[in-house]
């Protein structure tokens, strides 16, 4: 069955940009229609309610096909691979376009899929420098600069890897956490550019949790955490996607990027709600690499 | 001559000489082993009844732990074949044996040992033969380090990356023997080719590339492609770098970071090897389903698995772990061989309808946004949400602050960018992190058959279940 599963998702064809640009267009527009029907739906008296109701259904359904339609329409790209079996890890994922229903943060469109069981987590930053598109919805993809957590990698069981992954003509970076020995009992951080994440305990039952972790967390200081195992790292534009262990030629340190994550919402970016003075009381009074560097 | 007594791990062990234990298994146990039983040559190279058997030996022969042990050894259906060496060590091998029709969980062991001995231990379960294993051969590094042979890696890529740690050693012996010290030792590609081929050719335990040939069993070579194509793997994973010598300007290899760092840590603190192969007898034909060597050092147990890829080509794992790592990654390849699902380690389980569901808040199974518990459509893509009887594949959250309008105070919905009371457009919400705690570390037991654990045991000693 696995077998079989895999060679269907290969061999799926990822829809156009202009197939893409249409779905999200006819999504928007539903939205837009079943936001209106809803308005009215709720202002209306409860024994006129059936009248519309059928209507409602009918909206809805033809918008969750179009959901159904943009997600096995995603690409599937390979984006990382695990430092513990070598497995490459491909997912589905809109590398068309910020804009996509992938990357709306409280409602990402993502088919439910299987990742290899020695992912942990998942996260990512990008690269933010041309104009974002007005997308109606919130996008948080994560700070402007590769970083870890130190709070998963404190845990000699988890080891990090950085690559790179264009997003139309925006730099991302996938920062995937795996471990073999999973350390079911420690909390993960949320999908990337995602309010949640989902994760299976150790009797194989899936769940879905939300964490708070804050861009103080974040640890951009990557060259401590190579040479110390716990970060690895693949080349850009790399196909074969070979790890690689040592800081020498590693492109992903000393980068310049905004060290909070951004928020982007119609057409404009969103830094941090708190100001400096806030950051560096906050700075002071936490150690973000967990420990580790001392 | 026959001596008996109890050993650590609480293995029953005995030691038999070579010219009783034909008599032992043939004449006073009746027991015929198969053709791969590692008793087998001992047998067939026995004449039965041919020497006279001492009260000693029948006493050996009555003890039912002996019985047990020979017995297993006779009519193995798992065997792991182990050979080990190195600079400080002679070649040396053993074999543990398991049979669950005549014992479910016991591995019996035979060794070869001193004066023509045969040294044979007896573990009641797999874990306690591992336990034994593993405080055999690996060592205790204090923390984890680089992996700088990271996987998948073809053979060709592995033997030469392996023959790169050995050049740092034999280039710093060179260096000593001729008086001439250097912080950046240096090989030539003529020298770096030439030497290979005396290595691989060697058998010499001293070294870590004829290590690996000589203690992984029946390693199959036959593949091995000699196109320097693949020497590229150790410029790229910096083990060997291009450079002039400083003084004649030949072209030459200096190390990299990780040819220095591996080099160091082979030269100074690496002692022995040892290689396993691990077959299981299945509808009457033997598998193999697993070869390794491990070499351990004071910074790493360095073990490479083999392994095939997608096209049933040959490829290799090596990590760098620490001692908790491997006990957990040989147990997990026993778990999986014992319950015969070793060739299914990659298949992936379903996470489809298994998401558990509980707490307050749900994901649209539509658009994947997160809705209140009692939610009948989604907010964002207007799909109905399935009664509770029939969302048993939708995950809920165990908590969800309540965001209220910063105009008129009404509840918000999550997700909400306009406040459906008054219309006011709501700020993105922004959270704080709370402290993440640790649970707090209790007695440890096993969860399955309640014995007290070790500190940082991976899996029960006693019944083998991963804790």
């Amino acid at each position: 069955m696995g077998d079989k599963m895999t060679r269907i998702k290969r061999e799926r064809i990822a829809f156009s940009d202009t197939e893409r640009q249409d779905l999200l267009e006819k999504i928007s527009d539903t939205k837009s229609e079943l936001k209106r029907f809803k308005i009215i739906y709720n202002s209306l008296d409860a024994d006129k309610e059936d009248d519309l109701q059928s209507k409602l259904e009918i909206m809805s359904k033809k918008l969750q096909k179009y959901y159904s339609q943009y997600e096995a329409g995603l690409p599937r790209r390979t984006l990382s691979r695990c430092p513990f079996t070598g497995v490459p890890v491909q997912l589905s994922i809109d590398t068309i376009g910020i804009d996509g229903l992938w990357w709306d943060y409280e409602a990402a469109a993502r088919p439910i899929e299987e990742l290899p069981p020695s992912v942990f987590a998942f996260s990512g930053a990008i690269n933010i420098k041309s104009e974002i598109p007005n997308m109606p919805f919130l996008c948080k993809p994560g700070p402007g600069r590769p970083f870890v957590i130190p709070r998963l990698l404190v845990n000699p069981e988890i080891k990090a890897v950085i690559s790179t992954v264009k997003i139309g003509n925006i730099t991302a970076w996938p920062i995937f956490y795996f471990a073999e020995d999973i350390p079911y009992e420690l909390i993960r951080i949320n999908d990337w550019g995602r309010d949640y994440y989902m994760a299976k305990t150790a009797n194989d039952e899936g769940y879905a949790m939300q964490t708070y972790d804050y861009y103080i967390d974040y640890d951009f200081d990557l060259e401590f955490y190579i040479r110390t195992g716990r970060l690895l790292w693949i080349k850009p534009e790399d196909d074969e996607f070979k790890l690689n262990s040592t800081i020498n030629d590693c492109p992903y340190l000393n980068l310049q990027g905004n060290l909070y994550p951004v928020a982007l919402y119609n057409g404009e970016i969103w830094n941090s709600l708190l100001d400096d003075e806030s950051v560096e009381e906050i700075k002071q009074n936490f150690k973000p690499t967990g420990g580790l560097h001392e | 001559m026959s001596n008996k007594q109890k050993l650590i791990y609480e293995s029953f062990s005995f030691q038999v000489s070579q010219s009783e234990l034909g008599a032992l298994i043939i004449d006073l146990l009746k027991l015929k082993p198969d053709t791969r039983s590692p008793i087998k040559a001992i047998c067939d190279n026995y004449i039965p009844n041919s020497i006279k058997v001492s009260k000693n030996l029948e006493m050996v022969a009555s003890d039912e732990s002996v019985q047990n042990t020979l017995q297993i050894l006779a009519k193995p259906e798992l065997i792991m074949e182990n050979r080990n060496g190195g600079g400080s060590q002679v070649l040396n091998y053993f074999t543990a044996c398991q049979a669950s029709s005549i014992n479910e969980d016991a591995f019996a062991v035979i060794m070869p040992s001193f004066e023509g001995t045969f040294m044979f231990q007896l573990f009641e379960t797999p874990w306690l033969y591992l336990a034994w294993w593993i405080d055999l051969y690996a060592s205790k590094p204090l923390e984890p380090v680089p992996n700088f042979m990271p996987p998948p890696l073809q053979l060709e890529s592995l033997v030469y990356l392996l023959h790169s740690i050995d050049c740092y050693r034999r280039c710093s012996f060179i260096s000593q023997l001729s008086f001439t010290p250097t912080d950046s030792p240096s090989i030539t590609l003529d020298a770096y080719v030439e030497t290979f081929k005396q290595s691989i050719k060697s058998a010499d335990l001293r070294w870590l590339l004829p290590s690996f040939f000589a203690l992984v069993p029946n390693l199959d070579l036959s593949e091995f492609n000699e196109d320097a194509e693949y020497l590229k793997s150790i410029t790229e994973l910096d083990f060997l770098l291009p450079e002039k010598n400083n003084n004649t300007n030949d072209a030459v290899f200096g190390f990299g970071e990780a040819g220095q760092f591996m080099g160091v840590e082979f030269y100074r603190c690496w002692f022995q090897s040892i290689g396993f192969e691990i077959s299981v007898l299945t509808n009457n034909k033997w598998q193999i389903l697993q070869r390794g060597f491990l070499a351990p050092t004071s910074l790493a147990n360095h073990l490479i698995l083999t392994e095939a890829n997608k096209n049933n080509a040959l490829t290799f794992n090596h990590q760098a772990m620490t001692r908790e790592a491997l006990e957990f990654k040989l147990s997990q390849i026993f778990r999986s061989i014992l319950s015969g699902t070793l060739d299914q380690m990659a298949e992936l389980p379903s996470i489809e309808n298994q998401v558990e569901s509980s707490s307050n808040f749900i994901i649209c199974a539509s658009c994947g946004a997160k809705l209140p518990a009692d939610a009948k459509f989604c907010n964002h893509c207007g799909a109905p949400v399935p009664k509770e009887e029939e969302s048993s594949s939708i995950p809920k959250k165990p908590e969800q602050k309540v965001r209220k309008c910063p105009v008129c105070g009404a509840e918000l919905p999550p997700g909400a960018k306009f406040c459906t009371s008054c219309g006011a457009p709501v700020p993105a919400q922004e959270k704080v992190a709370p402290a993440v705690e640790k649970p707090i570390p209790q007695v440890p037991k096993c969860p399955k058959c309640g014995a007290e654990l070790k500190p940082g045991a991976k899996f029960c000693t006693s019944c083998g279940e991963k804790v």
